[in-house]
């Protein structure tokens, strides 16, 4: 029997029966079921395609945006109220492929938000074509010779973009997905959570089978996820194994933090009655 | 010799210094008692080139430039041989003697060693604009103080070393040249107004009207704006971020405005374009988002900093899907001032994206305003504080449907029950994605009910301005929007010359389109001319559509300068002749 939580809606997913998102979408209601934050306080913004329908399935404040553009909107709510919980939910193709250009500066502004991505190396909803994170020579209906284009790794990619969290987690391991994103929503600034998820229907090749096979977490081999280094080397594995977990974590002063007009409070509690005899002087 | 009537062009390349001289001689002959209004000309690069600065002072009204001029301030040899042709019968040239020459003819040569006295005062070179200053006022008689004082106000950093150059230069000028002067100054008790440009309103429109989130990206011509809300915002609360990307900077402000803070945006024809998807985006969540349009020559990269109206109809219909947005069009300084005030207000109160439309001419150019007010109106429509929301709770709908199609906002403060969610997609009252029939076509009504709500608003504001005479009274009507007000109104009064009585028309709102108020400001007009600077004659093209009246025949230019009265003139003339 499925006990109802704040956070349920009660709409009926449209996604695939086996689809990865219902892993990501349990392991967000636990986390922040765990973390005990008030659904009035939490505000997710997502992108579009399959994983874009995440703001219909959750009960809290959401902005279903364009795609590609979660981090620019999700930075402008943040800076509006940074006394709410942002959460940006996006698909490989969203965050990796035409959203991409506003992933470094997030991450250099170290806003405080988390960037949860649902990485199935597949474009679903268009019905199958590749993405930057398919592998060279991943047959798909834009690519029927297979693709001629090297993957991106989002992981080292967003260390080198300066971010100040940076994870991976897999659906087919839900607890410690459930861990990882209670990590990244606590943590002070830019948050990565890159989630492994199986595409049932369109890339069936990577799923449950491939990865759990393969993964393995970063915690059960002693990573140091202050050392930046090890994190970049970890980054590049990619393989017969492959890591889960946090592979990069520090404390830096927030993009908010930095701001003193939002010293005082939230901008969206701001006196919005303004005198401006002192700045016109200036024309005089 | 003409007293307190005076047009003086500055010109140099990039790097000697005309903008701020132009300003700072602005300023001087506004602290006078004058009025004044400047336009400046440059080219897309950082050094070099060559770029003018060109001011016109009255004791009456001024609103435009005249081509003519009666002196000039040649910091460089080529000012010379661009602008001679310009300077009336006596002019004067004051140019720096150390650098070049200028031949014997007929205008009055003022050599003035602007170089060794900027050398011999221990200034850097560049201070040999305030050399050719104080030159110039001593010339038309401008006392020093008031040169000083304008010196100090607009270099408060580095104001010594150019107050001792511009004496020195001041001084420099023989009592047998001033007699001869063609234009003279004499200082005249007015109360203290302001010099400003269209970005600089705006700015401060933004700031007055409460709002908290500024994101752009460079681009000429709205820079300057960004810079003046970088240094002035942060005081008030602002905080002003340069964003990736206009596409981000868009974005953010939008997402502001879902939590229910005021933002605003600036940009130009290359960046309002990438911006053109946020705008789509804002009309289906109906959110605000209020963009500065400071149109720029396009297409594509164009002239970057050249003058045209060329994207009033993309402005106009951007965006993919069908939904109500605001644009209007302000004519000069104070009317950017005004309109963005009232943009931020009726974007936020009808929930719909504004487009204000400048354009390098307007947004660059320096008017001179009697006031400004400290302190505006706030209208946020159906916000809802926090104790309404306390009482609706779980009822909260963000796509409510009601009468005026305008449902009730709430800010993300948390309120225990209310959840607001924005959707791209078509969607339910409560924000959830929907694609039934009859839901799809009620939100579209209730999106459309807005914009006749709007429209109602709009027709109440003056939408449709007229100068000087009623269109009736008229021989012709000069139709005319944005920055070609100034010149229009100075071409009647050119006209009234030739004994031609002129009316100008110029429509301010132009979505929803004012259709009453342009009816009745154009009903009786004998001729109607066109005066716009695009090739596409664009406003009259949008005045025949909505409410049937054609212009006759059009005065175009666009060649990336703005139209002069004089143009305008001659092309209701001819356009009299062949009626």
């Amino acid at each position: 029997m499925k006990v109802a939580t704040p956070y349920d809606t009660g709409r009926k997913p449209t996604w695939c029966p086996g689809c990865g998102n219902f892993g990501i979408l349990r392991a967000v209601k636990q986390a922040l079921s765990e973390l005990r934050l008030e659904p009035e306080k939490v505000v997710v913004v997502t992108g579009i395609g399959c994983s874009g329908r995440m703001a219909d399935y959750l009960n809290v404040h959401s902005f279903h945006a364009t795609h590609g553009r979660v981090l620019p909107l999700a930075t402008g709510i943040k800076l509006a109220n940074h006394e709410l919980v942002v959460v940006g939910f996006a698909g490989d193709g969203d965050a990796y492929s035409i959203g991409v250009g506003h992933l470094p500066h997030a991450a250099r502004r170290n806003v405080d938000l988390t960037y949860v991505v649902h990485n199935n190396m597949v474009f679903g909803l268009t019905t199958g074509q590749f993405s930057p994170t398919s592998p060279r020579g991943f047959v798909s209906k834009t690519s029927p010779s297979g693709t001629v284009e090297e993957p991106l790794n989002p992981i080292a990619f967003a260390l080198a973009c300066g971010a100040t969290f940076v994870a991976r987690g897999y659906v087919g391991e839900l607890k410690h997905l459930v861990w990882l994103m209670k990590e990244a929503i606590t943590h002070k600034g830019f948050a990565l959570l890159d989630v492994l998820q199986p595409c049932v229907t369109f890339n069936p090749q990577f799923g449950y089978k491939f990865y759990s096979e393969r993964v393995y977490k970063l915690e059960d081999e002693g990573h140091d996820p202050s050392d930046f280094e090890a994190a970049m080397r970890r980054a590049l594995e990619w393989g017969e194994k492959i890591p889960i977990g946090i592979f990069y974590k520090v404390r830096r002063p927030t993009f908010e933090e930095a701001l003193p007009q939002l010293a005082a409070g939230p901008l969206v509690k701001a006196q919005l009655r303004v005198n401006i005899a002192d700045l016109i002087e200036r024309f005089a | 010799m003409r007293v307190n009537s005076a047009s003086i062009l500055i010109g140099g390349r990039a790097g000697d210094g005309v903008m701020r001289a132009g300003r700072v001689l602005s300023l001087a002959l506004v602290r006078a008692g004058l009025n004044v209004f400047a336009m400046n000309d440059y080219p897309s690069l950082i050094r070099g080139g060559r770029n003018f600065f060109k001011l016109r002072a009255e004791e009456g009204e001024v609103r435009a430039q005249r081509r003519a001029v009666d002196v000039i301030l040649a910091l460089d040899e080529r000012t010379v041989e661009l602008h001679a042709g310009e300077l009336e019968a006596g002019g004067a040239v004051v140019y720096d003697s150390d650098k070049f020459d200028v031949e014997e003819g007929t205008a009055l040569r003022v050599p003035v060693p602007m170089t060794s006295i900027a050398k011999e005062a221990g200034a850097p070179e560049v201070m040999r604009n305030s050399a050719g200053l104080g030159a110039v006022a001593s010339l038309i008689g401008l006392d020093f103080e008031l040169l000083e004082g304008a010196i100090r106000a607009l270099f408060p950093s580095r104001w010594e070393g150019n107050v001792k150059v511009a004496k020195a230069g001041y001084e420099s000028v023989a009592d047998e040249v001033k007699e001869r002067a063609p234009v003279k100054v004499a200082a005249r008790p007015a109360p203290r107004k302001l010099l400003i440009s269209g970005n600089e309103a705006a700015a401060l429109a933004a700031i007055a009207a409460g709002v908290k989130l500024f994101a752009s990206y460079p681009i000429t011509p709205a820079t300057p704006l960004f810079h003046a809300m970088a240094t002035l915002g942060p005081r008030k609360g602002v905080v002003v971020v340069q964003t990736e990307d206009e596409m981000a900077a868009a974005l953010m402000a939008l997402g502001a405005a879902f939590a229910g803070v005021r933002s605003l945006v600036a940009t130009s024809g290359p960046g309002f374009d990438l911006m053109v998807e946020t705008v789509s985006l804002a009309g289906m969540v109906e959110y605000p988002l209020v963009i500065i349009h400071a149109q720029r020559q396009g297409p594509s990269t164009g002239l970057a900093t050249k003058t045209a109206q060329g994207d009033l109809l993309f402005s106009v219909f951007a965006g993919h899907g069908e939904f109500p947005k605001l644009v209007v069009a302000p004519g000069d300084a104070e009317e950017a001032f005004l309109r963005t005030v009232e943009a931020v207000n009726l974007a936020d109160k009808y929930q719909v994206p504004a487009v204000v439309l400048l354009d390098k001419h307007l947004a660059e150019s320096y008017w001179t305003v009697d006031s400004l007010p400290a302190e505006v109106p706030v209208d946020r429509g159906k916000m809802l504080t926090e104790a309404e929301l306390g009482q609706l709770g779980g009822r909260y709908a963000r796509y409510e449907l009601t009468d005026d199609g305008v449902s009730p906002r709430a800010p993300l403060v948390p309120v225990e029950g209310v959840i607001v969610k924005a959707n791209s997609s078509e969607h339910d009252e409560r924000g959830y994605t929907c694609s039934e029939p009859r839901v799809v076509a009620s939100m579209m009504n209730k999106r459309f009910k807005k914009l006749e709500k709007l429209a109602e608003e709009v027709e109440r504001l003056e939408p449709v301005k007229v100068h000087v005479r009623a269109a009736r009274e008229a021989d012709v009507a000069i139709l005319c929007w944005g920055s070609v007000k100034g010149a229009a109104i100075e071409a009647a009064r050119l006209l009234e010359e030739d004994g031609v009585r002129a009316s100008v028309v110029q429509v301010v709102y132009m979505w929803p389109f004012p259709k009453e108020g342009a009816r009745k400001v154009l009903e009786g007009a004998s001729l109607v001319v066109a005066a716009e600077n695009n090739k596409t004659a664009q406003l009259a093209k949008l005045v025949e559509a909505e409410i049937g009246v054609k212009a006759s025949s059009a005065i175009l230019r666009y060649d990336g300068r703005p139209l002069d009265p004089e143009e305008i003139r001659d092309g209701v003339v001819a356009a009299l002749r062949s009626d």
